[in-house]
């Protein structure tokens, strides 16, 4: 259509890593304020440092992982109903 | 109340088949008229029962209003309207009709008072919803509906089979508190576990949902499953065992959700992880659950059909939602990314949108029970929303690798239908209490805390920072066009060939039955024909000797039968 040739702004990937950078920055951030809040959590648990940082980031890397595992298993060819 | 016709279900019901009738601009505004009418006489019905009659012996309760029923009709009735907004230039008057029967059914079934006017309105919307699959007229579309169809008529023979033995123990037919006590309550658990896709026996709604129409699957997300968790938080409400099939509900599908290529079947699987949260909430049955499960039916409908609404646009200007296909649409679609982007970042629950106030009443209730390893699974689960639905969707579509594919923008009406679920998303998120005075239960839950703002913040953002580093170092799983096998496999493969065998089998029995039913009618005939033909010793004209011999046998037989008695 009438934008096919348009350079866009995510096209360059140095603008793509300015976002990835700026989650890191906030990541980063969100560790420090650790330091700075009491937290009201429910079990004894929550209150190790950055539990949910951590609980976050090994649960999606662990999903992933296994559900990639997964289709060794699972994964057919598209028509296998067919 | 005297009149039917003051129904909200009724009204939906009729006008979708007066509809059919109606010259093309006319019926038009008639379809956005029907949810508006229909919502005007729910707010103006005060709580209490209308409609009581008899049949037979049973008192029957076509309409009971009180806080559950209302809400879930309300949300029923302003997703409608939303659908209407969408589907403004669809043409196909039965797929209209289907829709407008099917969510006036799902609604005369929330507001039913008694297992029985329940049962004819939960039929209603299997077959309407069927009928819904069946109008994207696909090969696909024809299979799928089918093996809908069957599943949803058997839930509603388990509903019907556990109303009657209901009745017979209790002398009542009234919806209320049911519970596992009794056999009747196990069977109408059974019917309420089809309709809400509780694990192994969800399959039909990964198997459905794609397969209908751009329309057909923005309506079907709304009602069937949630009409299931209705049923259940008021038939089940602190039922254990719930606890633990929600969080198994919430946590095996994102499994699938993250490995499928059809982006409209990963949206299936998340909305099976959602209800999963919602049945946690039933399971545990306080009243901050039950509110949560309520406020998180409300925003869920709302946040997912955004989102089947954003990829039934790409289907509609692409003619795909394959993940293998698609990408760098942003540049073709910028709005309907954004209000993708919308729907995405609300089920993935982030802070100052719809889901972050609903499902943390779900796990606060959990938590003050003192659930903690649900509660852990849930959390587990949240990460994994995140991925299929909160990056996945909008990633794989409007961003990754640019596809070349360039196409032109939503149509207008198709974006002013997402454009009004996004606000609600939106103001739901930003002013919670609007929501709060709908629940059930009083709320005495503040969501915007420093704790929980902070705490969710850093749950997402470093779910977020595993994706990058995964997507960087070539880990994350490609998009590749496949056939994942689920738990359905054992009845399209081996339960399907077991049933053709049996069909032959039973097709060979019936020749050899035939074939040996021949042999025998040869057999006696020419017997007959010896003894009785024109040469046959029976058939002479009997001689005096056979006569006397007879006599003697007769006689014989006489004086046996007069010594035994």
């Amino acid at each position: 259509m009438k934008d096919n040739n348009k350079k866009h702004w995510l096209d360059n990937a140095e603008n793509v890593n300015k976002i990835v950078y700026l989650l890191y920055i906030v990541c980063a951030a969100l560790l420090v304020t650790e330091f700075f809040y009491h937290r009201h959590g429910y079990f004894d648990f929550e209150n190790w440092f950055g539990f949910y940082a951590w609980f976050g980031f090994l649960a999606y890397i662990s999903i992933v992982m296994s559900a990639k595992f997964l289709r060794r298993f699972i994964k057919r060819k598209e028509d296998y109903y067919d | 109340m005297t009149n039917i016709l003051f129904h909200p279900a009724i009204i939906l019901i009729l006008g979708g088949l007066v509809q059919t009738i109606l010259p093309t601009q006319l019926r038009r505004i008639f379809l956005l008229a029907l949810p508006v009418l229909g919502a005007f006489v729910l707010v103006n019905l005060d709580a209490g029962f209308y409609g009581q009659f008899h049949v037979f012996n049973y008192e029957l309760t076509l309409l009971r209003v009180d806080e559950l029923s209302f809400i879930f009709s309300l949300i029923f009735l302003i997703a409608l309207f939303i659908v209407a907004i969408y589907a403004w230039q669809e043409k196909d008057k039965l797929q209209l009709a289907s829709m407008f029967v099917y969510a006036g059914a799902a609604i005369g079934a929330v507001l039913a008072g008694d297992l029985l006017t329940l049962f004819i309105f939960w039929e209603v919307t299997a077959i309407s919803s069927a009928l819904l699959i069946w109008a994207n007229k696909t090969k696909g579309a024809l299979r799928a509906g089918q093996r809908y169809f069957i599943i949803h008529v058997t839930s509603g023979l388990f509903l019907l089979i556990g109303a009657i033995l209901h009745y017979h123990s209790t002398g009542s037919l009234a919806f209320d508190h049911i519970g596992t006590e009794s056999l009747s309550g196990w069977l109408i658990l059974i019917a309420f576990a089809i309709k809400c896709a509780f694990p192994l026996l969800h399959n039909w709604l990964q198997d459905s949902y794609p397969e209908a129409s751009v329309v057909g699957t923005v309506a079907l997300s709304v009602y069937t499953t949630k009409l299931a968790v209705y049923a259940l938080a008021r038939g089940y409400a602190g039922t254990e065992m719930l606890i633990w099939i929600g969080a198994l509900m919430t946590a095996f599908p994102i499994f699938f959700a993250v490995i499928e290529n059809d982006l409209r079947r990963v949206l299936s699987y998340s909305l099976n992880n959602q209800l999963g949260f919602m049945v946690v909430g039933i399971g545990v049955g306080t009243e901050m659950a039950l509110n949560g499960t309520v406020a998180h039916a409300f925003a869920h409908i709302l946040y997912k059909a955004l989102l089947f609404m954003s990829m039934g646009a790409v289907l509609y200007r692409v003619g795909t939602t394959k993940a293998s296909e698609l990408g760098g649409l942003y540049k073709s679609m910028p709005w309907t990314a954004g209000f993708c982007i919308i729907g995405a970042m609300s089920i993935s629950a982030f802070p100052l949108l719809s889901g972050f106030i609903s499902k943390a009443m779900i796990l606060t209730a959990a938590a003050n029970e003192g659930h903690w390893l649900i509660w852990l699974v849930l959390l587990f689960a949240s990460a994994g929303v995140l991925d299929h639905s909160g990056i996945k969707v909008p990633f794989f579509s409007f961003f990754a690798h640019d596809s070349g594919k360039r196409c032109a923008e939503a149509p207008a009406n198709m974006l002013i239908a997402m454009g009004i679920a996004a606000a609600f998303c939106i103001v739901i998120g930003v002013y919670p209490s609007l929501l709060y005075n709908l629940l059930p239960h009083t709320v005495d839950f503040i969501p915007y805390t420093a704790s929980h703002v902070i705490t969710q913040l850093q749950l997402l953002l470093f779910s977020a920072l595993a994706f990058v580093v995964l997507f960087r170092s070539n880990l994350y799983p490609p998009e590749i066009p496949s056939t994942n096998l689920d738990f359905d496999w054992f009845y399209r493969k081996p339960g399907a060939y077991l049933a053709r065998g049996f069909a032959t089998m039973i097709s060979r029995g019936e020749e050899n039955i035939l074939c040996a039913l021949k042999k025998l009618t040869f057999v006696v005939g020419s017997r007959l024909h010896r003894h009785h033909g024109p040469q046959g010793i029976l058939s002479r004209t009997w001689p005096t000797g056979s006569m006397v011999m007879w006599v003697a046998f007769l006689l014989g037989a006489y004086l046996i039968f007069y010594y035994i008695y």
